[in-house]
């Protein structure tokens, strides 16, 4: 019953209840169609050697250095399905999260029946607005990621097994190749835990032994992968401390939106109801790991502690473990309204557990702030232009962007699969405003900078374009009559202080004149082709 | 017949029954899509993911209850074959080959390796 009101609630809704588009839904900003055009730069070529050129800048042998896990889950179950990329990842990753919260479901029966059943409500939370981001924003790896990790924490559950380490080793793999940095949140908690455990004279050799195995299993999994993390991601975004409490242009996840939605803000007196469950269920979980020792406390206190490590050092790495607080602390939750319902009802049976649970269901889901249907950045006539430039136009060609509203989310534009360059904001809004019309703009090279475009030197040496090549090379005057195709908007209705595209449809008058052709047109984009690039092609 | 196997044949019913379940819940979610393509993407879960980890459950925990099985079983799989996937891409496999060739090749590992350890 959950299951289908959290998919109805989350992807259910924001799918327009479909899960075959004709262009990517619920993609709301641009790492979105990251990883949904490097999930298909990996379908086409066929693996994850390299960055494709159009996600690289250009450069064709940057390696593949993003942890791979996700792409190859999600387009493997995209292939054989028959759904595109860009649904279904999205759908592999929505399935995926609503099992994670049912692994955690099992993590906390292990706990109590009644406890996890009365937990399950606040995991609807993963689905309403300010989580919801981690999957329409595109936080993709680190959703999965932590999906993985709460793998890795039923696993722990299991270690007396005599292959239990096996499946530690296998979910801490996942987790290492699939968001890298969520690993260190795993290794985090297990210190605490076992410190902790220690302190209370209560620490087990075996279990670190087992730990320790399955931690081995899984560094020989991703040892291939681990060399290329060593040498570009903990090059270009080393750890540095610094004390984030907000995260800069993201609606991060806070305690307090555990009681932000209407029925509560409709009064300023109501108390934040879900929180106090959750700092109730926090004192009894504490005093139970004292007495007990037992991984499910702990998890749930654990969990809590590491959501604030924004405050030493991990900055928005924390506010990504804090998407799947819902799940989290979902165990705090079920042991704060377990033991106060307990004051009322001596007898708790899993049946008015389960009850309660609806009620507190009900009550969240149609209080939350759902996004409405059919949200996305993309509509069908720039997924028409961009798709008729991958399929149509000459895989060396070069495109240039003017200005678009969508544009400056740029990684959306490697859906053409071309080299592609976009005019810089600034220069065109001074252009525009002198009413000039030039053959140069500051232009930049859109793409994934972020591990500063390594390649390959030796098999332990690499090199890095970002740093070969100077900052103008990626954002620089560049001749406008140079490219291949230039990509004009037709309407802008921005906040951008573009009211209209007049001075686009200016500059595309200009390229007509010239000779260029227009080779595909729609209600909202035209591509003009340049049989003669190099030449003027404004009549300067 | 040893313990796993006799698992694997009592659990085969509740299998197929999580089969259709799960199509049931796909297909009241999204309601618009046609039948044949939720069933599709059942099972593509199933074939890719659920199969080969729910058989290394069985190798590993000899009790554990269906519901609970099907869920850490799943998820261990992606990893299963999503890893392999990028190995064998890497060595010059494509990835639409890794769609058969992985759980194919796990159905064959985890089976006969049960076999295997419950003759001996």
């Amino acid at each position: 019953m959950i299951s289908i009101i959290l998919l109805w609630a989350g992807l259910g809704n924001l799918w327009d209840h479909k899960i075959s588009h004709d262009y990517p839904i619920g993609y709301l900003a641009s790492d979105a169609f990251q990883h949904q055009t490097r999930a298909e730069s990996i379908k086409d070529a066929g693996n994850y050697r390299n960055e494709a050129f159009y996600i690289a800048k250009g450069f064709r042998d940057v390696i593949g250095y993003y942890p791979p896990l996700l792409y190859h889950a999600g387009d493997m179950f995209s292939i054989l399905s028959s759904l595109q990329i860009y649904d279904g990842v999205f759908l592999f990753l929505f399935l995926f999260t609503i099992l994670g919260m049912l692994a955690m479901y099992f993590i906390i029966k292990s706990f109590s029946k009644n406890v996890a059943i009365l937990a399950m409500p606040l995991t609807v939370f993963i689905f309403t607005t300010n989580t919801l981001i981690a999957f329409t924003w595109g936080h993709w790896p680190a959703a999965l990621s932590n999906i993985f990790l709460i793998g890795a924490l039923w696993s722990l559950l299991k270690l007396d097994s005599k292959w239990g380490f096996v499946i530690f080793g296998i979910f801490t793999s996942g987790v290492m190749m699939t968001h890298t940095s969520e690993t260190v949140f795993l290794f985090l908690f297990l210190l605490m835990y076992l410190a902790a455990k220690l302190l209370l004279k209560k620490f087990d050799l075996k279990e670190t032994i087992e730990i320790v195995k399955g931690t081995v299993l899984a560094l020989i999994i991703s040892f291939y992968y681990l060399i290329i993390f060593r040498f570009t991601w903990m090059v270009a975004q080393p750890y540095s401390f610094n004390i984030a409490p907000t995260w800069v242009a993201n609606p991060g996840f806070y305690l307090g939106n555990f009681s932000n939605f209407q029925l509560f803000r409709a009064s300023e007196h109501f108390p934040p109801l879900f929180f106090i469950f959750i700092l109730i269920g926090l004192v009894i979980a504490v005093l139970s790991f004292i007495k007990t020792k037992g991984i499910v406390p702990a998890i749930g206190i654990s969990m809590l502690i590491l959501g604030f490590t924004n405050y030493v050092g991990f900055s928005w790495r924390a506010f990504q473990l804090r998407f799947f607080w819902p799940i989290y602390l979902s165990v705090l939750f079920g042991i704060g309204v377990y033991y106060m319902v307990k004051i009322v009802i001596r007898k708790l049976n899993i049946l008015i557990s389960s009850v309660i649970s609806l009620l507190i269901l009900i009550v969240i889901v149609l209080n939350s702030n759902i996004l409405p249907g059919n949200a996305s950045m993309m509509d069908s006539y720039h997924w028409d232009a961009l798709t008729w430039l991958s399929k149509n136009t000459e895989e060396n060609s070069k495109l240039y962007f003017l200005y678009g509203d969508i544009y400056f989310q740029d990684a959306l534009l490697r859906n053409s699969k071309r080299e592609h360059y976009l005019i810089g904001r600034d220069d065109y809004l001074n252009a525009l405003n002198n009413n000039t019309i030039k053959r140069f703009y500051v232009t930049k090279i859109p793409g994934d900078g972020g591990a500063m475009l390594p390649y390959r030197k030796g098999i332990l040496t690499f090199g890095y374009y970002a740093k070969d090549y100077n900052s103008e090379y990626f954002f620089g005057a560049r001749d406008l009559c140079s490219f291949d195709y230039v990509i004009f908007d037709k309407y802008a209705n921005s906040n951008n202080g573009i009211v209209s595209n007049q001075y686009n449809l200016a500059i595309r008058e200009k390229m007509l004149k010239q000779g260029l052709q227009e080779v595909r047109s729609n209600q909202f984009v035209s591509i003009l082709k340049n049989l003669k690039p190099g030449e003027d092609c404004i009549g300067a | 017949m040893g313990r796993k196997i006799e698992g694997i044949k009592k659990d085969i019913l509740y299998f197929i029954l999580s089969f259709i379940i799960f199509s049931i819940i796909l297909e009241i979610v999204f309601y618009k899509e046609s039948l044949i393509s939720i069933i599709r993407a059942v099972l593509s879960l199933y074939w890719l993911f659920a199969i080969p980890g729910i058989l290394l459950s069985y190798l590993i925990f000899e009790k554990l209850e269906f519901v609970e099985r099907f869920v850490i079983g799943t998820l261990l799989g992606a990893i299963l074959t999503g890893i392999p996937a990028y190995y064998l891409g890497l060595l010059g496999i494509p990835i639409q080959k890794s769609i058969f060739i992985l759980p194919a090749a796990y159905m064959l590992i985890f089976l006969g390796l049960m076999f295997f350890l419950e003759k001996k």
